[in-house]
């Protein structure tokens, strides 16, 4: 249950994964997509357009099937006015007319048309002068002569034409609905006698109207031209007499051409502000119009469950449409993504990954293809690891060689060094003994030649010093023994030391204005052994009438800092870092040879480095070159021993 | 976001059940009150209730109806009226102008519909036919109220040798008034000598017909009032021992003996107040119901009442009626 429960967990996230197309995959997407906009496309548009053609069929039948009740109406209202004219006109046809005229004797075919029609309430002859001959009414015994209950002249006129006259609509106490009917009476076709005129109760045309239905709701109305209603369902919105006028129907059905006599629909709200589907047909006789009108929820009844199945039908499709794109999309992109993972996966260096893909199709191709290129990349792999450790194994191996070799070097140096310094002490005995006289007076040549011996072993002994100097600091066995004392009496004592050499070469030879109280902490021997060095280099290298200046400045917190600045010939850029390495001789231009082995620099800078201090140096070839270094002025963070 | 939907759609739903139970309980049986001047129910009423069952009323279920009969005391209209009002009916049907009077006299809110009354407008019921204003509409009896002229017309048709014509009305009727004047036009149109004789309560009728006697009258005319409805058996009978031929207004008195009647189906008019009731209790107002009027006329003929006194009816006039009893 558990293990089903995230099966499906896992297979929702999947699907969301795939869905969403994290990590760039818009592949997903992009065919999803596209197969919904093809299929839900075809498939809205067709059903889109199946709605629009069910609409105007749905309208036209509507529509068609008003219209025929509507002319079905029209043709029942307009005989039932032309039956009356009808029996009018039989009426006046009648033997008495024939015989005596508009007589006493006419008198019972007015009681019998009333009694055959009706919806005749009243009915008179008058003669061609106008005045009442005979008269019968429904109701009343007595007509009152009154002018607007008499007939107009056009009725005369119209039958002196032979025609019926028919009058317009008015409402008898501003209620019922009446029309009046003039015929002529003539003795025999072409004398006329005088008019028969009958008062038409409209209300009647009500039991004609009422009996029409279209569909459960739909019912008909006559119209006058003018608005009035002549006949509705309801009764009473005729005696209310409303008028209908401003509906937009109305308008319509007397704008149409009476010539065509063919009504039309239209889609519009009644009386009482509904919506409903209304048809008319004029009816050019009476110059009424037939209004059918029907709640269009009802008329389009059909159309609206159509339009849902329709709509059902869509939506099921659509539904169906995406959830197989969803599947296309992934049966497409999911090889895609896995090629993609272990491409991702190889590509982080699990050469040993091989993808697993059978989809029998170019992706499978592809994915073997990179399965071999993968394979050939860890044999490579593998083949180069082999060669990095061998040729590591044989550095190593070197170096340990070189380390060795360095060593037995510095042995070497000190040995060979100590092994030169015990029979150069003796010859440098002897000839200090030759020099004070002891084997004899020495004639100026021998004194010249043996002093130059003499030179000649102290430059030797220096150098021997100098080696073995290196070689202690490189065996590191140098043992500093710091003391605090003053730099500046000890730069005094150098330059002192120094200063007949300088003033050989008229050089001048300053130890600049210091303070006295400037104290280091160092140790004297080796503080003393760089400023010599850096002092009679100066002077080495300065040539006559030049200038040789010793300063002492604070540099930090902790540190004094003693620059040695000549004017000398200075030293090119390029050569500057490297004048601090053993045996390194700088050039000289117009030296012809090199006076030291270049060590003096080289054990300078090792000495100054074992007190932490730093050595340096600034020149401008031409100029002169400054030498500077740095001694602590106190213990803290001196390391005392050499590299 | 939800707490901004859910305040809103509980209070919506608290309205909602609110206006339910309030439409439950205010949703009662509509009733109806009838005000009728006679003292048991008829035809009439039986066609009423008919009328009412095939819109779907049913008595007692969804629609209770209240009669009030003053058995031709007139007087007692107005406290029968004023009771109906209390009652809360939701509306008067009133059978006759005295009795649509009492009603508007008892109510301006209560809407009434008339059904016998012979000219509204006139009687001061409604303002006009097509828009009465006010609580009151209804059905007029006769299509026009110059009616009472067209019977001594065919009352002279039928008894050619017609020279007087008694005539029975009740002045306390409203309509009397227009159904008298009328009837004296006609009357003198055919040169008819007519005599009006006041029949105010039942006794009034044997006195009238005493007084017939005295007159030179040779034929009958009985005014619209529902004491001659009422008393159709004495009035009838008496006629007949005058052996004066007579017209009434109504089929029903023809049905009683009566020689012969020309005015609207009774029984129509009740049918079609139907349809008033109807509106007004689905809501419409009786101002804005037109009055309505019978758009015909039955002309009954009975056959034994003019054998009984021995008369024979023209054949050109009996080919005329509607209905016609042997």
């Amino acid at each position: 249950m558990l293990e089903s429960i995230q099966n499906l967990k896992s297979k929702i996230q999947n699907f969301g994964e795939i869905f969403r197309g994290r990590r760039r995959g818009r592949l997903v997407r992009h065919y999803f997509l596209i197969s919904v906009i093809l299929i839900g496309g075809g498939l809205i548009s067709s059903g889109l357009l199946e709605i629009y053609f069910r609409y105007q069929e749905s309208h036209e039948n509507v529509s068609l099937l008003q219209q025929q009740v509507a002319a079905a109406a029209a043709f029942k209202i307009e005989q039932f006015i032309q039956q009356i004219e009808s029996v009018m006109r039989t009426t006046t046809r009648s033997p008495e007319i024939a015989r005596k005229g508009l007589s006493e004797e006419f008198q019972a075919e007015l009681t019998r048309l009333l009694s055959v029609t009706p919806a005749i309430e009243e009915v008179v002859t008058l003669d061609l002068a106008g005045r009442i001959r005979l008269q019968a009414s429904r109701f009343r015994a007595i007509l009152p002569e009154d002018k607007d209950e008499m007939p107009p002249q056009a009725a005369f006129e119209a039958a002196k034409k032979g025609r019926s006259f028919l009058g317009p609509v008015y409402f008898a106490r501003d209620s019922e609905p009446y029309n009046s009917i003039a015929v002529p009476v003539e003795r025999f076709a072409g004398e006329l006698m005088g008019i028969l005129w009958a008062k038409v109760n409209l209300k009647y045309i009500w039991e004609v109207i009422q009996d029409i239905k279209v569909g459960k709701a739909g019912y008909a109305y006559i119209v006058t031209r003018s608005g009035d209603l002549v006949a509705h369902p309801d009764l009473s919105l005729v005696l209310r007499r409303h008028n209908l006028a401003h509906l937009r129907q109305v308008r319509a059905a007397f704008q149409t051409n009476s010539n065509t006599e063919k009504g039309e629909s239209l889609i519009s709200q009644n009386f009482q502000g509904n919506k409903v589907f209304s048809s008319y047909v004029l009816i050019p006789s009476l110059d009424w119009a037939v209004i059918i009108e029907r709640p269009v929820d009802e008329a389009y009844e059909p159309l609206y469950a159509s339009m849902f199945r329709t709509s059902s039908l869509l939506l099921i499709g659509l539904g169906m449409a995406l959830l197989a794109s969803i599947v296309v999309a992934r049966r497409v992109v999911r090889p895609l993504q896995t090629l993609r993972r272990g491409v991702e996966r190889i590509g982080s260096g699990d050469l040993d990954f091989r993808l697993q893909i059978k989809t029998g199709d170019e992706i499978e191709i592809l994915a073997e293809e990179f399965n071999k290129m993968t394979e050939a990349l860890q044999d490579a792999y593998t083949g180069l690891e082999h060669k990095v450790a061998a040729r590591t194994q044989e550095l190593k191996f070197a170096n340990e060689r070189l380390k060795e070799l360095d060593k037995l070097k510095s042995a070497f140096i000190s040995n060979v060094s100590h092994e030169l310094r015990t029979p150069l002490t003796a010859v440098k005995g002897l000839i200090i003994n030759m020099l004070d006289g002891i084997t004899g007076t020495l004639n100026d040549k021998q004194v010249r030649y043996i002093t130059g011996i003499k030179e000649s072993t102290d430059r030797l002994a220096r150098l021997i010093n100098d080696l073995l100097d290196l070689s202690v600091i490189e065996a590191g066995r140098m043992q500093l023994k710091p003391t605090s004392f003053s730099l500046v009496s000890l730069i005094h004592e150098v330059t002192d030391t120094l200063r007949p050499v300088a003033e050989d070469k008229l050089i001048h030879l300053e130890a600049a204005s210091m303070d006295g109280a400037v104290t280091v902490w160092a140790d004297r021997d080796k503080v003393t052994q760089v400023l010599t060095n850096l002092i009679s280099n100066a002077v080495k290298f300065t040539s006559s009438q030049g200038k040789v200046d010793v300063s002492v400045q604070k540099n930090g917190p902790a540190c004094i800092q003693v620059s040695v600045a000549d004017t000398g010939a200075g030293i090119p850029r390029e050569e500057a870092n490297k004048i601090f390495d053993e045996f390194y001789q700088i050039t000289q231009p117009g030296e012809k040879k090199s006076r030291g082995v270049g060590l003096g620099l080289a054990i300078s800078k090792k000495l100054v480095e074992m007190h932490g201090g730093k050595i340096w140096v600034e020149s401008v070839v031409g100029k002169g070159s400054t030498f500077s270094f740095t001694v602590p002025t106190g213990p803290v963070g001196v390391d005392v021993s050499a590299k | 976001m939800s707490r901004r939907i859910l305040g809103p759609a509980l209070a919506t739903l608290l309205l909602a059940t609110v206006h339910v139970a309030e439409a439950e309980q205010t949703k009662k049986v509509p009733k109806i009150g009838i005000l009728r001047p006679l003292s048991s129910p008829d035809l009439a009423a039986e066609a009423f209730e008919q009328g009412l069952r095939q819109l779907g009323y049913i008595e007692g279920q969804n629609i209770i109806i209240e009669y009030r009969f003053a058995a031709g005391r007139e007087d007692r209209l107005p406290e029968l009226a004023a009771e109906l009002v209390r009652l809360n009916v939701d509306v008067i049907v009133a059978g006759s102008t005295p009795a649509a009077r009492a009603a508007q006299d008892a109510t301006r809110t209560v809407p009434i519909v008339f059904v016998a009354v012979t000219d509204p407008v006139v009687s001061g019921l409604v303002a006009s036919l097509a828009r009465p204003r006010g609580n009151v509409t209804g059905v007029a009896t006769e299509p026009t109220p110059e009616l009472s002229g067209k019977r001594l017309e065919l009352l002279k048709e039928v008894v050619p040798r017609v020279s007087g014509v008694a005539v029975l009305n009740n002045p306390a009727n409203p309509a009397s008034a227009i159904a008298s004047k009328e009837t004296h036009k006609a009357a003198q149109k055919w040169g008819l000598q007519v005599h009006f004789l006041d029949v105010r309560n039942a006794k009034d009728v044997d006195t009238a017909f005493e007084a017939v006697n005295r007159t030179r009258a040779n034929a009958l005319a009985v005014l619209i009032d529902p004491l001659f409805i009422i008393n159709k058996k004495r009035i009838v009978t008496l006629a007949t021992k005058s052996a004066l031929p007579a017209i009434y207004p109504w089929k029903e008195m023809v049905d009683s003996g009566g020689l012969m009647s020309y005015g609207p189906n009774f029984l129509d008019l009740w049918r079609r107040a139907v349809i008033y009731v109807d509106k007004i209790l689905k809501g419409a107002k009786p101002a804005d119901l037109p009055v309505e009027r019978p758009m015909r006329a039955e002309f009954v003929i009975n056959l034994k009442a003019a054998k009984e006194i021995g008369l024979a009816i023209p054949p050109e006039v009996l080919q005329r009626a509607d209905i016609v009893i042997r």
